[in-house]
């Protein structure tokens, strides 16, 4: 009886057990699940970089530098583009703005230009020293040559300036529209500057703009020429050679300035006014025969354009050149997952330049003005440095762009202005 | 009184399913509502953390806001040309200073107090009268909050010792760097007033909440609480929120709170309300949002209170349910449990009449059943007692007087023997041994030798009777005469050989009586060389050993006779529990009649001691 009894409150107990265990389950089940799962896929880290867009083509020549990373590393990193219009010296300010501000996007370009805002970047530790990343991507290092690198390596052997492998792409000449020059007798360009100014004088005598200058901001495009023509000379030659010169005032500049005060009577009447975006655009338009840059233009520029255009040395068959003119930078205060995928976009741009460069001197489908650019740089020629690289950047810019005008109009004699000019580089060394 | 209609109407099953189901249900309710209230609670807490999370983002945002405004006033101020020109090595002119000053000044900003720049020759520009001792500069929070940052807009709330007022205010500063080369850098501090706040309070839209910034030192350098905010508040604000600078007594206190404020920031969900804060990523102020329990409390216990009315609600219909539903599923119990305690032996005709379509159906025609069953066992009862008390009337008649018999039928005898009458001798000797095991003083049992003596006797008598019509045989095993039988089992078999097996006859007839022992039983056979039995007859008779009581009556009255068969048959089978065999043969020489009692049956049977039928002569 008294087995019966306990065997039936055990049954009873079972029951009671089932119950509550049902009923912690099935609360159990109402209860949110404060597990969250985790997303297995690795967030996409981006690299904010800030690239130019030509404002007469609307073409960047880094485009399909973008596109090519972002395929390459999808789902890793992704280079988000600040497309920005911009002239060339109009970026270069814009960078000493970001920096002060500390807004610089992780990778900057034309960072080898302006040599004191280098050096600024460098001493205030603005820069990250590239090398341990080239040492852990070796197609990196592998691509640029010796005498490249060198160029760019601190002599504490810090590498700040991410250059192009090779100069292939790097050299600046005349760029001119053929149609124009075959109307004024010329089939090719002219390689003396004799013949250039006849060239100019019958492209005058046509009706055609001979020559697209420009004069705000930079006096980019008429310097080109002005610099290429003293440098066939011995002295010229030396004189761009020299780092900071100490005084501009010697006769290589005096025919510099002459050369260029007759150049400005082959351009448009308000040449002076205007800047290198407008007459890019202008020559682009066909509305001047002669222009000057570099192959970085011939990127951004449309096809159709491409083949109305050629390629020619600077008369006395110069070049000019400076490797550390395609030196990109990538800049401090960036997460280490950022960093490190700008180092990765600065290894693949010299990647698929190289590519590139390869196809562009196999001449592999090239349109007329890369075609003649190959012909151009593959024959023997003189390189001229970039006299960006050598001068005091506020002569370039603020001095130029205050005081050239009034040189240009008779206002000021040459050598009154090379005067003002040593007296602004006294001030400016001084400022230092 | 009371208590006894309680249990007339809830008890038993009903009481027990009410108790039980109530009990289960209630566990369930209340498991189901603990269940639900913690779910409820933490996604009430939840939801209201996610909803004071979004107006918390508001007032940072707003605060962004306000940081991108003094990032850009900032920026317009260290980039201006005038101030660009202090950094450098040259000495600005008077000119220049004047200049300065004037488009700094043209920073009209309603927040911007005053302005202070600082170049890396330790000059000050300020529309202020500023004097200040670059050491001790160098030194102060202001200084030291730029940091390692190059550039970076930092917002500060720290004590004026800039510009003299030693009050907590909040300042913008930010290095100044030369755009061009390397230089030095100059400092920019902007002393912005209460209005800076002007925007973020507007952003504060709750006006139920306290809104709080705290700087990186979790400082609080701006609140907004509610007008109503009553005393009971504040008491629960203080139990969460660190006291304000300078209210500290002593150091310990102050290290104790400082160990509150780490774990107010990483805690958003406090047991007294729900704390939202975050860190703004670039002046690392964090915004708070607190809303006190007696706000989220309320929500939740009008939550729980409307919960608990339904739960409530619910279990007492159930309750009444179970009982309802119980009511009806024991009434048909209850009916039948009445019928069966008013059960007595009047009530055999009622029968209990139930339609419910379940078991109960059963167990009320199974009742029925019993009941008639049980009417028919009473029936049998009566009638035994009934036979019982006219057997024991006919005892006590053939007891009376037994011994006046016994010397009238000697003396009877002595007469026949003085006058040598050999067949009155004979015959009055049988009758006497007839009778003697007739009566044998009441009892019921006799041994098999009295049996055979009195069947013997019996047979003896109606030799006489019948002139010589039959001769009989008696032979018994050795060994079983002393064994106990009832009395007078054979006697009615014989009498039937003579009265039907002998009809046909007139002389040579004859009977052979044995008993012996077979297979556990006593075995008597009674065979007569008579008209053999008919099959009629035969198959009546046979089944008197498998048929009731009733239909062995009846067999009876069917046959016209046998009463004295149906006798023995019947007081075998209730003497020896059924346990015996009866049944005749037809032979081709005759008919046998077959009795067989089990031994077993015999070892219960009554054994006289002391006394026997001859004693008593």
């Amino acid at each position: 009886m008294r087995k019966d009894r306990k065997c039936r409150g055990r049954k009873r107990g079972f029951c009671l057990l089932c119950m509550i265990l049902a009923m912690i389950y099935l609360l159990s089940g109402c209860s949110k699940s404060s597990e969250t799962k985790t997303s297995k896929k690795e967030e996409v880290t981006s690299i904010p970089v800030t690239f130019l867009i030509n404002p007469a083509t609307n073409l960047s020549e880094n485009q399909e530098l973008v596109e090519g990373f972002n395929a390459r590393y999808q789902g890793i990193y992704e280079a988000e583009v600040e497309w920005l219009t911009e002239s060339a010296s109009g970026y270069r300010e814009k960078l000493k703005q970001w920096n002060v501000l500390d807004e610089m996007p992780v990778i900057i370009t034309d960072a080898g230009f302006d040599y004191d805002f280098y050096r600024l970047l460098v001493e205030n530790k603005r820069l990250v020293d590239l090398k341990p990343y080239m040492e852990a991507i070796p197609e990196w290092k592998a691509s640029i040559k010796p005498e490249i690198q060198k160029e760019c390596t601190e002599e504490s052997g810090e590498i700040y300036l991410a250059p192009l492998g090779s100069e292939i792409k790097s050299y600046a000449g005349i760029i001119y529209n053929k149609e124009l020059l075959r109307l004024a007798g010329y089939e090719t360009f002219p390689e003396t500057w004799e013949e250039f100014w006849k060239c100019l004088d019958a492209l005058k005598a046509l009706g055609v703009t001979p020559i697209s200058l420009h004069g705000s901001g930079s006096y980019w495009v008429p310097m080109l020429f002005a610099t290429s023509y003293i440098y066939g000379t011995r002295d010229g030659k030396t004189f761009l050679d020299e780092d900071f010169p100490d005084s501009y005032q010697n006769p290589e500049m005096e025919g510099m300035l002459a050369m260029l005060d007759r150049m400005y009577g082959y351009t448009f009447e308000d040449a002076v006014e205007i800047d290198y975006d407008e007459a890019a655009e202008r020559f682009c338009d066909g509305k001047a025969a002669i222009f000057a840059n570099g192959y970085w233009m011939i990127e951004e520029l449309p096809e159709n354009v491409k083949e109305k255009l050629q390629f020619a040395p600077f008369p006395g068959n110069i070049l000019m050149n400076s490797p550390r003119m395609s030196a990109w930078a990538m800049t401090a205060g960036y997460d280490a997952k950022v960093t490190d995928g700008a180092a990765k976009l600065l290894a693949f741009r010299v990647q698929q330049d190289q590519e590139n460069t390869q196809r562009l001197m196999n001449q592999e489908d090239l349109s007329s003005v890369e075609d003649t650019y190959i012909s151009a740089v593959k024959k023997n020629k003189m390189v001229m440095p970039n006299y960006q690289m050598k001068w005091e950047q506020e002569i370039q810019n603020d001095f130029f762009t205050e005081n050239l005008p009034g040189y240009l109009e008779g206002d000021v004699d040459a050598k009154t202005l090379l005067k003002r000019m040593d007296e602004r580089l006294t001030e400016i060394r001084a400022k230092k | 009184m009371k208590s006894g209609r309680y249990r007339k109407y809830f008890f038993g099953i009903k009481k027990k399913a009410v108790f039980t189901i109530s009990l289960i249900f209630g566990i369930i309710f209340f498991l189901t509502y603990l269940g639900i209230d913690k779910v409820v609670k933490e996604n009430t807490r939840e939801f209201l953390t996610e909803q004071y999370s979004y107006l918390n983002d508001k007032v940072l945002g707003s605060f962004g806001g306000l940081y991108e405004e003094l990032n850009s006033l900032t920026a317009d101020f260290i980039t201006n040309d005038y101030v660009q020109k202090t950094l450098t090595n040259q000495q600005i002119t008077a000119a220049d200073k004047e200049m300065l000053e004037k488009t700094l000044s043209y920073y009209n900003k309603s927040f911007l107090d005053s302005y202070l720049v600082i170049d890396n020759k330790g000059n000050l520009y300020s529309q202020r009268d500023v004097s200040l001792d670059m050491e001790k500069f160098r030194r102060s929070t202001i200084y030291k909050s730029l940091g390692e940052d190059y550039s970076k807009t930092k917002i500060l709330w720290t004590r004026d010792v800039i510009f003299g007022t030693n009050k907590m205010s909040f300042f913008a500063v930010r290095y100044i760097h030369e755009m061009n080369s390397v230089h030095d850098a100059g400092v920019l501090i902007l002393k912005l007033n209460e209005q800076v706040m002007g925007a973020v309070q507007e952003s504060a839209v709750d006006e139920e909440l306290a809104y709080f910034i705290v700087n990186p030192n979790q400082e609080v350098c701006f609140k907004k609480l509610p007008e109503s905010m009553g005393e009971n508040w504040q008491q629960e604000l203080e139990q969460v929120f660190p006291k304000a600078d300078g209210e500290y007594d002593t150091e310990a206190e102050m290290q104790q709170e400082g160990q509150k404020k780490d774990h107010i920031l990483l805690s958003n969900n406090l047991k007294h309300g729900i704390l939202s804060g975050k860190t703004d990523e670039k002046t690392q102020f964090t915004v708070i949002t607190y809303a006190p329990g007696s706000i989220t409390n309320q929500i939740i216990r009008e939550i729980q209170l409307v919960m608990g009315l339904i739960f409530g609600f619910m279990y007492i219909l159930t309750v009444l349910g179970v009982a309802a539903f119980t009511d009806k599923l024991t009434r048909p119990i209850q009916y039948l449990s009445s019928t069966m305690r008013a059960f007595d032996d009047s009530k055999l005709e009622e029968k209990v009449a139930l339609d419910t379509n379940t078991e109960l159906d059963f167990i009320g025609q199974a009742y029925n059943k019993m009941t008639v069953k049980v009417k028919s066992l009473m029936n049998d009862v009566m009638h035994k007692e009934k036979e019982l008390k006219d057997s024991e009337m006919q005892t006590m008649l053939y007891q009376i007087r037994p011994h006046f018999l016994y010397n009238t039928l000697d003396t009877i005898y002595m007469l026949a023997r003085i006058q040598k009458e050999e067949t009155i001798m004979k015959m009055t000797q049988s009758l006497s041994k007839f009778l003697r095991i007739n009566l044998s003083n009441g009892r019921e049992s006799i041994a098999v030798s009295q049996e055979l003596e009195h069947v013997s006797s019996y047979l003896e008598i109606q030799k006489i009777r019948n002139a010589d019509l039959f001769q009989y045989e008696i032979e018994a095993e050795q060994g079983i005469e002393q064994l106990y039988v009832t009395k007078m089992i054979l006697q009615p078999i014989v009498e039937n050989c003579i009265k039907h097996g002998f009809r046909d006859i007139y002389s040579d007839g004859r009977i052979w009586i044995r008993a012996y022992q077979e297979e556990g039983y006593l075995c008597f056979t009674v065979k007569n060389n008579g008209t053999v039995i008919g099959q009629e007859a035969l198959v009546q008779l046979n089944r008197m050993e498998k048929v009731s009581m009733e239909e062995m009556d009846q067999l009876i009255q069917k046959r016209q006779g046998g009463f004295g068969i149906c006798n023995v048959v019947k007081r075998l089978r209730l003497r020896y529990n059924h346990q015996i065999r009866f049944y005749y043969e037809a032979e081709a020489d005759g008919t046998l009649c077959v009795i067989k009692i089990k031994l077993e049956e015999l070892e219960n049977e009554f054994v006289p001691t002391g006394d026997s039928i001859n004693e008593e002569r």
